[in-house]
């Protein structure tokens, strides 16, 4: 299958400061792909010059067979049929909801927006301006809006961001199926692993400017390229270390041993720090090989002596020091 | 592009005349009144800048921080003088004191001839300046005090500091950039100054261009000073920038309002004393004085020609004020939809001009007004009004760049890529969504603009055409040739204006 949007070599910097260094991937029709990295990544720059609003210094991006940035070229954001979803909504406080999600719309895509309404759950609401909605209204009505204009890919600057913790979840799956049912190509920013792991098809890990992996989320929770994705995923910590490759464990594949448990490897250690976790604890190991990350359905007395375990399938080998 | 090419073309000409006029002319200042012009210069800017500084900080430290009986009055009170322009103020507290004003009448009625202060000299000039431009550095300091700054103070009470301790340490410091920010306006004001200056009958810059211009036709004489002055203005506004940097503070998140301190007795009483005190002085009395004046004679003659100066003044401000939204409406609308770093420096430096004084302006422009005329148009240009609304436009842009940009700043520019994002057309973003969501901005730069033009002085008497005359340039006539009574209704119309920004300006404190 031919890739539905190629980013090929882009940097960008703004000024004299390099936020993005040669990023490349590519995603499939129908994905759903996360960009995912800490504050100050350029995950969203990366975003902004998928939808126009930056120029990038160097590299080219391909969207459905057009392109929209070479050497020579750049495509303006309303022409790219890029549809962008902000973090903070934007939806023009002036307009009713209504014509809001009528505004980017042309007499040949025109459809109701009652239809839009219906489809993203707020039926009903048309007649509203942006500021009479809650938080999570205006998020669906932005990603109604920018659906009403028919663009082949969606994009989404940190769309869990302004959700309540308790609300996430269920807003996940929402999110999840509504671009299903639409068959959109949708890309989405956060920083996030949670959301990430739950919602996308494929991860784009970035640090620096820089990808570090790219792959399915079981890829890159089970075989992260190197230790920055490997800790980024998931509490976990180095047990073996030989030459330039290090041995990493996650937590819940290390665990604390009863003496009828076997594992193929152990290590004896004391306790040092126990934090509950809310099912389980997370505890910290003193041992030969330093402080290691276990899990544990007990909790267990600080200075205990324990022994750790794990199976070499867990093993995760990383290509560096 | 071309509008802020256009805007800035004047400054071009400046500079391009240095050299250039008659050398005699120059000769002759430099050795005449060269230097004193230069002292009075600096030594009304540093008076100034302290006595303000002192006024300003003072009571914007006292009315944050402490708790006492009329708090919230003084808060706004203290404001108030801003409305004064300083040539106004300038006549009537000249007046006030004169011979024929209300103190000495009242003294020699009393048999208290001893009940006489002169006030005409450069101290005098000073305190005057001081009264109405201390509001600047009260307002700035303020809305550092009530917002930025809240939680370091919070923190300083909770380690636990005395109140001594905690103004030194921690208020102080931190309010220096906002200190600095305020005299560094209230300095400006100075220097544009010309009216007050003219009548203490202390010369300085500004008005070395006026006599050289006005009294003895020597433009070339009038650019040199001009461009010493931009010199002057150049070097405040880098010491300014330099001194922000050097004491830059991280500013705090907004938690809610600060608990104030409660003072007591006779601290209490000293505090409203004091700020009862200066409203009065600053504000109180000479719009009292004026108001008297008004009253005492000559009302009649006055309220018939009113209407047709105030006119003129609404006409003149409204048409510029149209002229200028639309060019920086448009230099803005294109900075948001360019995005480049140029359409960036366009749109910014056409707000160059407000932070320079009106007759570096009108010098600026009367060079590039002559030498169009010098063609085969003849004057078509020169003392035309076309050209007296081009020289607002230079020198208000600027305080119809801040609303209009904050705008566009703050909301506009995520609202453009949305717009973008849904394919609409430069042409769409302009009608659905720049103007409608402009509307605030646009009214409040509006108002701005309308009043600050109403106020203006220097520019009006150098540029306006023959026999035009304001509310601002015939209360400045009159008051200048003597007849104080006349000037009174003029005088009180453009303080009465005055007044609105800065009610205006309260409640912009207290929402931010």
């Amino acid at each position: 299958m031919n890739p539905f949007l190629t980013l090929s070599g882009i940097s960008h910097a703004y000024g004299k400061t390099k936020v993005l260094h040669n990023c490349s991937f590519s995603a499939k029709p129908g994905e759903l792909v996360a960009l995912l990295g800490e504050s100050g990544s350029g995950k969203t720059t990366l975003l902004r010059l998928i939808a126009g609003f930056e120029r990038p210094t160097k590299g080219s991006i391909q969207l459905n067979g057009r392109t929209l940035v070479a050497p020579g070229i750049f495509t303006v954001p309303e022409k790219r049929q890029v549809g962008m979803v902000f973090q903070d909504y934007a939806l023009f406080p002036h307009l009713t909801v209504e014509k809001n999600i009528g505004i980017g719309q042309t007499s040949s895509n025109r459809k109701n927006a009652d239809d839009w309404l219906d489809l993203v759950g707020l039926n009903g609401l048309g007649g509203r301006l942006p500021h009479e909605l809650s938080g999570g209204q205006q998020q669906r009505i932005a990603i109604a809006r920018s659906l009403a204009a028919s663009p082949e890919i969606l994009l989404l600057d940190e769309p869990f961001s302004n959700i309540d913790e308790s609300l996430k979840f269920g807003f996940r799956m929402e999110l999840r199926s509504l671009l299903r049912i639409v068959g959109m190509n949708a890309i989405f920013v956060t920083h996030d692993t949670k959301d990430a792991l739950a919602v996308a098809d494929t991860i784009v890990v970035l640090k620096d400017g820089c990808i570090r992996q790219t792959g399915s989320p079981e890829d890159i929770y089970l075989r992260p390229a190197d230790s920055y994705v490997a800790t980024l995923m998931g509490p976990c910590s180095t047990v073996r270390n030989e030459g330039r490759k290090n041995g990493m464990v996650r937590a819940e594949h290390l665990h604390i041993l009863h003496p009828s448990i076997q594992k193929e490897t152990t290590l004896n250690g004391t306790v040092e720090h126990v934090l509950y976790q809310g099912g389980h604890f997370l505890v910290g190991v003193r041992t030969a090989n330093g402080l290691l990350l276990a899990q544990s359905n007990d909790c267990l007395p600080i200075d205990a002596k324990v022994t750790v375990g794990y199976n070499n399938e867990h093993l995760m080998w990383l290509n560096e020091a | 592009m071309v509008c802020a090419a256009l805007l800035l073309l004047p400054f071009l000409f400046l500079f391009g005349e240095w050299s250039s006029g008659d050398p005699d002319g120059w000769l002759h200042l430099q050795s005449t009144v060269l230097s004193e012009y230069t002292l009075n210069t600096v030594v009304v800017l540093l008076g100034v800048g302290v006595l303000s500084l002192l006024l300003g900080g003072g009571f914007a430290i006292l009315t944050s921080l402490y708790e006492f009986p009329g708090r919230r009055f003084f808060s706004i009170a203290l404001l108030v003088p801003l409305a004064l322009p300083s040539y106004i103020a300038a006549y009537a507290f000249s007046g006030f004191f004169a011979y024929t004003g209300p103190l000495d009448l009242l003294g020699r009625s009393l048999g208290r001839s001893e009940w006489h202060y002169d006030l005409m000299h450069r101290g005098g000039l000073i305190v005057v300046l001081a009264l109405v431009l201390y509001p600047y550095v009260f307002a700035t300091a303020r809305v550092a005090l009530q917002s930025r700054y809240n939680s370091y103070l919070e923190s300083a009470r909770s380690l636990g500091l005395s109140p001594t301790k905690m103004l030194f340490k921690v208020v102080i410091p931190l309010l220096r950039p906002a200190l600095a920010g305020g005299v560094f306006l209230a300095s400006m004001e100075v220097l544009n100054d010309y009216g007050a200056m003219k009548y203490f009958g202390v010369p300085t810059y500004t008005m070395g261009i006026f006599r050289a211009w006005f009294a003895m036709g020597d433009l070339g004489s009038a650019v040199r000073l001009a461009l010493m002055l931009f010199a002057l203005v150049a070097v405040l506004a880098l010491l300014e920038g330099w001194y922000n940097r050097k004491t830059k503070v991280t500013e705090s998140h907004r938690s809610c309002e600060l608990q104030r301190i409660q003072l007591t007795g006779r601290s209490a009483a000293l505090a409203t004393a004091a700020s009862a005190g200066l409203f009065t002085v600053a504000f109180v009395l000479p719009v009292v004085y004026l108001v008297w004046l008004l009253f005492g004679a000559e009302l009649g003659r006055a309220v018939d020609e009113w209407p047709s100066l105030a006119w003129n003044s609404l006409k003149t401000a409204l048409i510029a004020t149209v002229v200028i939204l639309s060019v920086v409406m448009f230099t803005q609308f294109v900075r948001l939809l360019a995005k480049t770093p140029l359409a960036y420096a366009v749109g910014k430096s056409i707000s160059i001009g407000y932070s320079l004084p009106g007759a570096i302006i009108a010098v600026g422009v009367l060079l590039l007004s002559a030498s169009l005329d010098g063609g085969r148009f003849g004057l078509v240009f020169t003392g035309g009004f076309t050209m007296l609304v081009f020289a607002y436009t230079i020198r208000f842009s600027g305080v119809a760049y801040q609303p209009l940009h904050a705008e566009s700043e703050k909301r506009s520019a995520r609202m453009f890529e949305a717009g973008q994002s849904l394919r609409l057309k430069p042409g769409q973003l302009l009608r659905k969504l720049y103007l409608p969501l402009s509307v605030p901005g646009i009214r409040l730069a509006a108002i701005m603009v309308v009043i600050d033009m109403l106020k203006e002085l220097p520019l009006t008497l150098i540029l306006r055409p023959f026999n035009f005359s304001t509310l601002a340039t015939k209360a400045f006539e009159y008051a200048d040739d003597e007849m104080l009574a006349r000037a009174a209704l003029p005088a009180l119309s453009v303080i009465a204006v005055g007044l609105i920004p800065v009610l205006l300006l309260n409640r912009i404190l207290r929402s931010s």
